[in-house]
């Protein structure tokens, strides 16, 4: 087998998955008479559902350590809730509530972690009772009103998009273009960058037709994305926040020590800890980032919103969990990434967006949501099945 | 033995609670409410506990966080420490046959609270606001503000429903329809998406995050090159969600008008917002007058005297007529706030200004 072959089989589920959410997005485009790419729908699609990606990525690494986290939403509700006290009851300004309600995040995070790293006990258990633990705190606070309004810079995080609208070409926001062309030579700088380390290592290089494609292909995707935005408001203030969390994180999941030694500890608790990994504190750490990135959902859910209701967050757990294993992420731990879980929860974005634009009833939905669910989830235990030459 | 600590002083809890009643020999009434996650129901659990507790008796108050379950549970005890008489506001107006007959066998009279307890022969007594009513003033109020009797339009106008398990949110549903339908007949009222069947339009849960989402949806597929003049919106956090997507679609700027949006409930979020000159209208029901209804229910049922009602003909629950009394819900704009909501104290200027 050539490096081509040896290239997409080892990625099969990457490509599979990326492959699926293109053929579903074409199918609705097709379904939905063309609405689907839309400038405004796909801006709609970024602002939708930011709060379960950014969630996905932390539940990302609990489900690698091999564990799990149920109280996302109710601590997305509760932070929400706290944060409308904080600036609609005191006053508060903005700046400085986004920093306490990240920190009470981090709080909880670690609260939820004790228990589960130093207790040693089942994170199931742990934070099945924090889901319980910050919805009833969610009502005590809120008392079963919804606070609104909030003040419009707290909305903009949410809701809000680059400024500088006022530029266009041709009706298409410069900024935004301009922005596309940074990321289409940054992806191709990326590329030939790991082309040229990979040279410079002697490992098995794939032929240089094969790399321009690859850079056709994800560039191709980034200018027809800020195309797209281009066509409407512009960049919305809440994808740089998810751009930069997916770079982050896809950095500190594959070249930092910690990110390593979550997946050391994923795939096999014991060999990593006789390695010399401190693995109970990098289990209290992957949950106080959890904890953080769920204030982060909960203070985007609210400034969308523009109020703290007592129903917010109800289900997020659940849709962050389906992002993870629709991406690749595996229940055993040790495999899953940043990248394929993106993919994941935009999957079940698509869906939700295109089946509410087709107007299906919400029963049908849920029914198709949890098939998409099993079908994905299926494929990858069939492709693992036959052991992969890597 | 580690765990005897945690049960002595359980078992010190039970017995103070037990202390407590017997030393009160007023008669007990239970209440079942469904949620403390809406402002309304702790209002109406809270009056209601006020009021009763003024004319002497005590109160048993619950909520059951809208799962069935537990509110049967709840009930089943209630029946159990025998209370006087039993207020329930019902989450699954069908799955309480079972522990009313029980209910019945032990002796205690049932009121059923806002929503109608079906397929049980024990509801002495229904008191609600008028839920048809409540449809028939939204569409009404539509109607009336767009000047459709004067013949004008065509309007764009959008539709949603509450959640479809609750049944009420059928009766809300079909008043609005009532009063709107004719207009959509003669193409007055256009509802560009198309979907205006009641199971298209309900809003799980009635939350505002999944209205935002459909209306956002609608917006950017149907409204791209003509603005939307109207929302029927059933319920206030249902309401919020909706204009939450209009003001992201660029409504409420100038050049682009924010469209008529109706509510329900008069939640102070919402109140503001009408305030704000975005949402325009929501139908009060004024829970203090419901909660003495049901508390004027609960004096006559232990005197054995019949209570007053106003309607013995509607409302029908599969096995029987149950006499009701039907409170009045009522239409508030920014030209009657002042009249309905502070003159009645129901909130204070400072409730609404901060």
């Amino acid at each position: 087998m050539g490096p081509i072959g040896r290239m997409i089989k080892s990625n099969v589920r990457q490509y599979g998955m990326v492959i699926a959410l293109g053929l579903i997005m074409v199918l609705f485009q097709v379904l939905t008479g063309g609405i689907m790419f839309k400038p405004m729908n796909v801006t709609n699609l970024v602002l939708q559902y930011s709060y379960v990606l950014i969630l996905a990525i932390g539940m990302l690494l609990c489900i690698v350590t091999g564990n799990i986290d149920l109280s996302v939403g109710s601590v997305a509700a509760f932070i929400g809730a706290v944060s409308a006290v904080m600036m609609i009851n005191l006053g508060f300004p903005v700046p400085l509530t986004i920093v306490l309600a990240l920190a009470i995040g981090a709080a909880v995070g670690s609260f939820h972690g004790f228990f589960i790293a130093f207790q040693r006990m089942p994170a199931f258990i742990v934070t099945l009772a924090g889901m319980l633990i910050f919805r009833g705190l969610t009502m005590v606070i809120l008392k079963g009103q919804t606070k609104a309004p909030f003040d419009k810079s707290f909305q903009s995080i949410a809701a809000g998009f680059l400024p500088g609208d006022g530029l266009r070409f041709r009706g298409l926001n410069l900024v935004a273009l301009a922005a596309g062309i940074l990321g289409f030579a940054i992806v191709a700088a990326a590329v030939l960058y790991s082309r040229r380390a990979k040279a410079k290592h002697r490992l098995e290089e794939v032929p240089l037709w094969a790399d321009a494609l690859r850079i056709l292909a994800l560039g191709g995707v980034v200018l027809f994305l800020t195309f797209e935005f281009a066509g409407y408001n512009g960049l919305p203030l809440v994808l740089l926040i998810l751009v930069a969390l997916v770079l982050l994180y896809s950095y500190v999941t594959k070249r930092t020590i910690a990110g390593r030694h979550v997946y050391a500890m994923g795939g096999n608790e014991k060999a990593a800890r006789l390695s010399g990994v401190k693995t109970e504190r990098v289990l209290f750490w992957v949950y106080v980032n959890m904890g953080v990135l769920a204030a982060l959902a909960g203070l985007l859910v609210a400034g969308r919103l523009n109020a703290a209701s007592p129903k917010a967050g109800t289900n997020f757990e659940l849709d962050a969990i389906a992002a993870c294993f629709i991406g690749g992420a595996s229940a055993s731990g040790g495999i899953g990434s940043v990248v394929g879980t993106i993919v994941g929860g935009f999957v079940m974005a698509v869906l939700n967006n295109g089946m509410s634009i087709m107007g299906v009833s919400v029963d049908w939905q849920q029914t198709i949501k949890g098939l998409v669910l099993l079908l994905a989830v299926w494929f990858d235990v069939l492709t693992k099945r036959k052991p992969l030459i890597r | 033995m580690k765990r005897a600590p945690l049960a002595l002083c359980l078992a010190a809890c039970l017995l103070a609670g037990g202390e407590a009643a017997r030393a009160a020999p007023a008669p007990l009434i239970g209440i079942a409410m469904p949620t403390q996650s809406a402002q309304r129901w702790i209002q109406d659990g809270a009056n209601m506990k006020r009021i009763l507790e003024s004319r002497g008796y005590r109160v048993d108050l619950q909520y059951a966080e809208d799962d069935v379950q537990a509110q049967v549970a709840q009930i089943e005890d209630m029946v159990t420490v025998n209370v006087r008489v039993l207020v329930i506001a019902p989450i699954d107006a069908e799955s309480l046959t079972n522990v009313l007959d029980k209910a019945h066998a032990a002796g205690i009279p049932v009121i059923s609270y806002d929503r109608l307890i079906r397929n049980s022969p024990w509801i002495e007594y229904y008191v609600t606001f008028d839920n048809y009513k409540v449809g028939v003033l939204q569409g009404g109020y539509i109607v009336d503000k767009l000047g459709l009797k004067g013949g004008t339009g065509p309007f764009n106008i959008e539709i949603f429903a509450g959640s479809p398990d609750d049944n009420n949110a059928g009766y809300f549903f079909r008043g609005a329809m009532s009063q709107l339908k004719p207009y959509m007949a003669n193409r007055k009222l256009i509802v560009r998406s198309g979907q205006t069947d009641f199971e298209k339009v309900a809003i799980l849960r009635w939350d505002g995050a999944t209205a935002q989402k459909r209306m956002d949806d609608i917006l950017s597929s149907r409204y791209t090159d003509a603005p939307v003049d109207v929302v029927l919106s059933p319920y206030d956090g249902i309401s919020l969600g909706i204009i939450s997507a209009l003001k992201s679609g660029g409504y409420g700027r100038p050049g682009k008008k924010m469209p008529l949006v109706t509510g329900q409930d008069a939640e102070l979020a919402s109140v503001k917002s009408i305030l704000a000159g975005e949402q325009t209208q929501t139908v009060f029901k004024d829970t203090r007058v419901l909660a003495r209804r049901a508390a004027d229910m609960v004096d006559a049922v232990i005197a054995l005297r019949r209570a007053e009602v106003n309607d013995t003909t509607t409302y029908e629950n599969g096995v029987k007529i149950v006499p009701s009394y039907l409170c009045d819900p009522i239409n508030v704009d920014v030209s009657n706030y002042k009249a309905v909501l502070l003159d009645s104290g129901y909130y204070t200027e400072a409730q609404l200004s901060r």
